[in-house]
């Protein structure tokens, strides 16, 4: 059965070319425009990698959808969620001056790739974290 | 003409004590706590307040306050009009009050105490001068807050900017991508040089607003604190990032230099970018086969990164004039190679930031060695990452 991957940016070009990347690769697709939908589709949808912009709601929103995640908390809603390979796509990593997550030597996403999307990248980068995850 | 003080040299010492404390700190608030503080104690006073005059001009806004302050905001009168226009007015009533200008060009108001005995006429003096160096202090503080503000105001905007600008380019360019790699049909000759065409056209586009952002970040540094970094240690991740290119152009790029420890003080981005820059420009403009070295080492209290290039060189007439914005020269421009002329122009934005200097020297056909020199910071050793 294909893998299922969940992206969610409010962007809907880059979703869509994010889109039509994976399905070429045979990956089932499903999208959410904000982090709020996407919370609740990594629920509904039980995706095996998530795809996440940074700035939707807030300039934060996707780093904040991911400390969600990967929340270490015992009675964390996500606890379920907490192993699903997250790739964060940006295109604001390197000029954004502030640290988003509570110490800065932690970033709750497996991989950064610079936006725009280009199949070079983004196949690698889903396959590499897939195998790793169900190896 | 108000008496002088008979104790002139207690009165000075006082003066000049009270005129170090209010000067020393920007943040106008605790200009304000030192200014009532200090006129209590000098005046052995049971209050203390400062006035600003309110921004519709008709009202006085209590400001800072110990002891007294009758009411937050008062009417204008008679008595504080003649002390806003540099008067100094003594109330004899049930408690006397003594009030002296305050007046700087971004404060009007005034200063006043309320001591336990009749104002002295060599109090007047006293009062008058350290409303002087009050106001003195809090023009600096107001001026600062002001400048870190509009400072702040800038960063918000060309953090929005960066947002806004990028996102329709990169999603179009996203898209263009998925259909010049076939990924939904295959294209013929014509579409695919056409498409080819609007890509790098998106290209050229996103790498000016990326270069333009650099530049405007490199010089609005307000959010950014510096920190302690291993030059060295930033060169090499620098140097990581243009192996491929390097490769793919038969370039050998090289790193020398001793392993010891160079800490500087910058931005772990703006550092990054001052080599990425130099690094990423000495790979693009050296001919296929040819060199690229980065030289790290150390000069008494100078961390000195050279980056040597074998590449087309710079025109000597044109060497004064890198580093302006959207300079680029005669030969880079026929070169055919991509640039926007403001890479150089971050750097020395950037170096100039940490307190270093840019050095370049160039010969025609032959190269360029780009010296940035940074202050090395301590001896001790870096946090363990």
């Amino acid at each position: 059965m294909a893998y299922k991957i969940l992206i969610i940016d409010d962007d809907p070009d880059i979703a869509l070319a994010s889109r039509l990347i994976l399905e070429s690769a045979g990956y089932q697709v499903v999208e959410a425009r904000s982090s709020v939908e996407g919370l609740a589709a990594v629920k509904s949808e039980k995706p095996n990698l998530i795809i996440l912009d940074v700035m939707m709601e807030s300039a934060t929103a996707g780093f904040q959808t991911a400390l969600a995640l990967r929340s270490p908390e015992e009675d964390s809603e996500y606890k379920d969620y907490r192993t699903i390979p997250i790739v964060m796509l940006t295109a604001v990593h390197e000029t954004m001056p502030y640290r988003f997550a509570p110490d800065e030597n932690y970033l709750p996403v497996d991989v950064f790739l610079d936006k725009p999307v280009d199949a070079g990248k983004l196949l690698p980068a889903v396959e590499k974290l897939l195998t790793e995850q169900h190896a | 003409m108000p008496d002088l003080p008979t104790a002139l040299p207690e009165a000075w010492s006082a003066l000049y004590e009270a005129a170090a404390v209010f000067h020393s700190t920007l943040v106008s608030a605790k200009v304000l706590e030192s200014i009532v503080e200090h006129a209590l104690r000098a005046f052995s006073a049971d209050g203390a307040a400062v006035y600003r005059l309110d921004t519709d001009g008709k009202s006085l806004v209590c400001v800072a306050t110990l002891g007294f302050c009758s009411s937050t905001t008062a009417p204008l009168d008679d008595i504080h009009r003649a002390v806003l226009s540099g008067e100094f007015a003594r109330i004899e009533g049930s408690s006397s009050l003594a009030c002296a200008p305050l007046s700087a060009d971004n404060f009007i108001g005034m200063l006043c105490v309320c001591p336990h005995t009749c104002v002295q006429q060599s109090a007047e003096w006293h009062l008058r001068e350290l409303a002087e160096q009050a106001a003195s202090a809090l023009s600096h503080a107001l001026h600062y807050e002001a400048l870190l503000k509009s400072d702040q105001q800038r960063t918000e905007f060309v953090h929005v900017v960066t947002h806004e600008l990028r996102s329709p380019v990169v999603g179009a360019q996203s898209l263009l991508r998925v259909l010049l790699q076939g990924l939904i049909g295959e294209l013929t000759p014509q579409q695919h040089d056409i498409l080819n065409r609007l890509s790098r056209r998106m290209d050229s586009l996103l790498s000016l607003i990326n270069d333009l952002l650099a530049l405007a970040a490199a010089r609005t540094r307000a959010d950014q604190p510096l920190e302690r970094l291993d030059l060295a240690a930033v060169a090499r991740e620098s140097a990581d990032v243009f192996v491929y290119d390097a490769k793919e152009k038969a370039v050998a790029l090289d790193i020398q230099g001793d392993d010891q420890l160079m800490p500087v003080r910058a931005t772990h981005e703006g550092l990054r970018r001052i080599l990425d820059n130099l690094v990423g420009n000495a790979v693009k403009y050296t001919p296929n086969g040819g060199n690229v070295t980065v030289h790290i080492t150390r000069r008494e209290d100078q961390a000195i990164i050279q980056v040597t290039d074998s590449g087309i060189g710079i025109p000597r007439e044109a060497l004064e004039r890198i580093g302006e914005t959207f300079f680029r020269a005669s030969n880079a421009q026929s070169s055919g190679i991509m640039g926007t002329g403001l890479g150089l122009a971050t750097v020395k934005a950037l170096v100039d930031g940490f307190d270093g200097s840019l050095e370049i020297t160039s010969e025609i056909g032959k190269g360029s060695t780009f010296t940035v020199c940074l202050p090395i910071n301590g001896s001790e050793p870096l946090p363990s990452p």
